[in-house]
């Protein structure tokens, strides 16, 4: 869990050497110094400027547009310059619609199921296939696959085998003697079978990091470990995971966040329902917009879920900054 | 006791041969050095004592048990990397307990052995880091507390010290001969660096091409090289080798060639009968040509003096013999002309004879 870490590390040594390796040539035209130093220093800063600048257009002016459109009535079809100010009553309407906090919590629950499942399953493919034995490499494609699936198609295919009456797992249930099983029509069901189309298009992103962080572990540690006693699962347990633990976090991070934002699968599979069951807010955002045509309360919506985003990922930096405090603190106590 | 036995070991990766019959007896608590050029197999033969490379074919004995077959974790040993191999993410204490916590001692012993083993190489004051934190040196030491802490029959090392620069090398060697006083075990140490092979090893291996060519004590090897190439490997600068050509001159068994005529010892006479007027190669160490000439003029070496490299207490100068380069160590108080002709002559006890085909020593 240290995003930052080697960042700071490995630009401070380049610039310092950059600054340390003018003098000498350039001595005796002292007044020249100061501005190749603001230059060197400047460096950096230049050459992430296009970057920064085109996210800053791409990224502010669509989040400020929704910001202004939060705090005015607007419908689809009508001119946005009929469109009145209304102060907050977006939001007051919104914190007191049970529909948001219905979607809120399936969003949360959602989003944390799925991340959770993806991690221990992606991590536990990468470490099982992480050796060299024939076929493994064919496996290695095949959990692969999934992700490279459009999401529509992912959500068309799994409708279709969570159909009831001719689907796969209906004809698989009849065949071994079952009950058929309401996958999608039943309000309890209907969020976990989401959660397992989510899981079989998203395990293999923590698979492939997963197996990436541990083919780049150091090898003789490994092999130290073997010398010191550890069994397979003793090294899995107390090397290879807390080496992995990195880019576990980060992937983690990545497909909790976008896991927020999740909406083709969902729509095309139970578009919300049964009920409220699976209407998660980006659902509960596109509904609002272009079913009700509020588009005022949808940009409050999007608002809201972008600050819940905003929280998580701030919740995450700080707990790394802290965890980081203690060690450093820990140590120096010792 | 845990004496080593290696016999007949093989290694093959896939078609290609690394060692092919390898064939070692060990005494306990001996400290053997296997030492030969880079490529040489001495890594592979280490690994598979450790059991991190399964052998292809021959046996290894540790005591009265055989074990090629077992698991490293079952073989009792204790290993110290080259690239040190630390746990990046367990600070020293943690790393040096390791072994002991995974094999379940109560904490207080582990604390203790943790405790006696970094007094032991000045590290205590380290046990809060993680690796990341140390310099080159600590992370050498760190890496050999974690073998000692384990406190198994067998120690390997696998050139533990070339990773650090010059002068640290020179001192962790030295540490590293007082440890070996101190810490009564079986070492296996790996190195391609004759002085590290001959300051630190009880008995040295010196292997070429996943073949032993000749094992002893320090003092065998550098005395009576079995061979070429264990004459020209173990030695520094390392000893001088000339074509020349054996004779009798006047009762005297003498080694000619172009720009040298050396007088042998009368005792080789009788070995030596059956090379006469024949070719042989000569070596010769440069710190046994001497200056000057022999009263009786028996035993000379004309030399055209090139360079001469003043190291200190002594100089090593760089000179032509025949057309053949040769080095010669002489004392730097001796005045020397740093160019020109010069003459030298040989002790006959500390001349060496290589068959010029097998290359084998006569
Ligand atoms: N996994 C492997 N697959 C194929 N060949 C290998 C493998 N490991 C080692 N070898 C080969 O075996 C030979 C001996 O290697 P080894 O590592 O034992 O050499 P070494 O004596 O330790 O050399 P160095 O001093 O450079 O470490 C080399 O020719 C090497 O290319
Ligand atoms: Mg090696």
């Amino acid at each position: 869990m240290q995003l930052s870490d080697g960042f700071e590390g490995k630009l401070m040594p380049a610039g310092a050497t950059a600054g340390a390796a003018v003098p000498t040539p350039l001595r005796g035209t002292a007044k020249y110094l100061p501005l190749r130093k603001a230059l060197n220093r400047a460096a950096p800063y230049v050459f992430i400027a296009p970057a920064a600048i085109i996210t800053t257009l791409a990224l502010a002016y669509p989040m400020l547009q929704s910001v202004w459109l939060s705090f005015r009535d607007w419908s689809l079809g009508t001119p946005l310059g009929q469109s009145r100010f209304v102060g907050l009553a977006n939001y007051e309407w919104l914190l007191h619609d049970p529909n948001f906090w219905a979607s809120a919590a399936v969003t949360l629950t959602f989003a944390f199921a799925v991340v959770v499942v993806e991690v221990l399953l992606g991590v536990m493919l990468a470490i099982l296939l992480d050796r060299e034995l024939r076929f493994v490499s064919l496996f290695r494609t095949i959990f692969i696959l999934p992700m490279m699936v459009a999401p529509i198609v992912v959500g068309l295919v799994w409708r279709y085998m969570y159909n009831e009456q001719f689907g796969t797992f209906a004809h698989l249930l009849k065949a071994l003697g079952f009950a058929p099983v309401p996958w999608l029509s039943s309000p309890k069901l209907a969020l976990i079978s989401v959660i397992i189309a989510d899981v079989w298009q998203w395990t293999p992103f923590i698979f492939i990091l997963s197996l990436a962080a541990l083919q780049s572990l150091p090898a003789s540690a490994l092999e130290a470990a073997r010398i010191d006693g550890a069994t397979h699962w003793q090294m899995v347990w107390h090397i290879k995971v807390p080496l992995m633990m990195p880019v576990i976090a980060v992937a983690a991070l990545l497909r909790l966040i976008d896991a927020f934002k999740v909406l083709e699968v969902i729509y095309i599979l139970t578009e919300g329902g049964p009920g409220l069951s699976t209407e998660i807010m980006s659902l509960h955002i596109y509904k609002t917009a272009f079913v009700s045509q509020q588009l005022g309360q949808a940009a409050a919506l999007s608002n809201m879920l972008l600050l819940i985003v905003l929280a998580l990922t701030v919740i995450f930096a700080a707990l790394t900054a802290v965890r980081q405090r203690r060690e450093k603190l820990a140590a120096a106590r010792r | 006791m845990p004496s080593i036995q290696i016999k007949g070991l093989q290694k093959r990766f896939g078609a290609l041969s690394v060692i092919d019959g390898l064939d070692l007896d060990m005494a306990d608590k001996e400290f053997t050095v296997l030492v030969g050029p880079s490529g040489c197999g001495k890594s592979t033969t280490l690994r598979m004592v450790a059991g991190l490379e399964d052998a292809s074919g021959g046996e290894i004995w540790i005591g009265n048990r055989e074990v090629s077959r077992l698991d490293p974790k079952d073989r009792d040993i204790a290993m110290v990397f080259q690239d040190y191999a630390l746990y990046p993410h367990m600070d020293v204490a943690r790393n040096m307990s390791f072994a002991l916590r995974l094999a379940r001692y109560p904490k207080a012993e582990i604390d203790a052995r943790v405790t006696r083993v970094a007094e032991l190489l000045s590290i205590s004051h380290l046990l809060s880091r993680k690796p990341r934190e140390l310099s080159g040196g600590q992370r050498q030491r760190v890496a050999m507390g974690r073998a000692l802490v384990k406190d198994a029959s067998v120690f390997l090392f696998d050139e533990p010290l070339s990773n650090l620069d010059a002068k640290l090398r020179s001192q962790m060697r030295a540490e590293l001969a007082l440890m070996r006083k101190r810490v009564e075990k079986n070492m296996i140490y790996v190195t391609h660096d004759q002085i590290e092979a001959m300051t630190l090893g009880d008995r040295i291996v010196v292997m070429h091409g996943g073949k032993i060519q000749q094992q002893g004590s320090p003092s065998d090897l550098y005395r009576r090289p079995a061979n070429l190439f264990v004459a020209g490997f173990i030695g520094s600068p390392p000893m001088n080798v000339l074509r020349g050509e054996l004779s009798e001159a006047g009762g005297r068994l003498c080694v000619r060639g172009s720009g040298f005529d050396l007088a042998l010892p009368d005792q080789r006479g009788a070995a030596l009968a059956g090379r006469r007027d024949r070719a042989v190669i000569v070596g010769l160490r440069p710190s046994s040509i001497r200056s000057g000439a022999t009263q009786d003029g028996a035993s000379s070496l004309s030399v055209n003096i090139r360079l001469a490299e003043y190291v200190g207490a002594h100089s090593v100068l760089i000179a032509d013999c025949g057309g053949e380069a040769v080095t010669i160590e002489v004392n730097s108080e001796s005045p020397f002309a740093s160019e020109g002709a010069a003459q030298f002559w040989v002790e006959p006890e500390s001349i060496h004879l290589f068959d010029p085909v097998t290359e084998a020593a006569i």
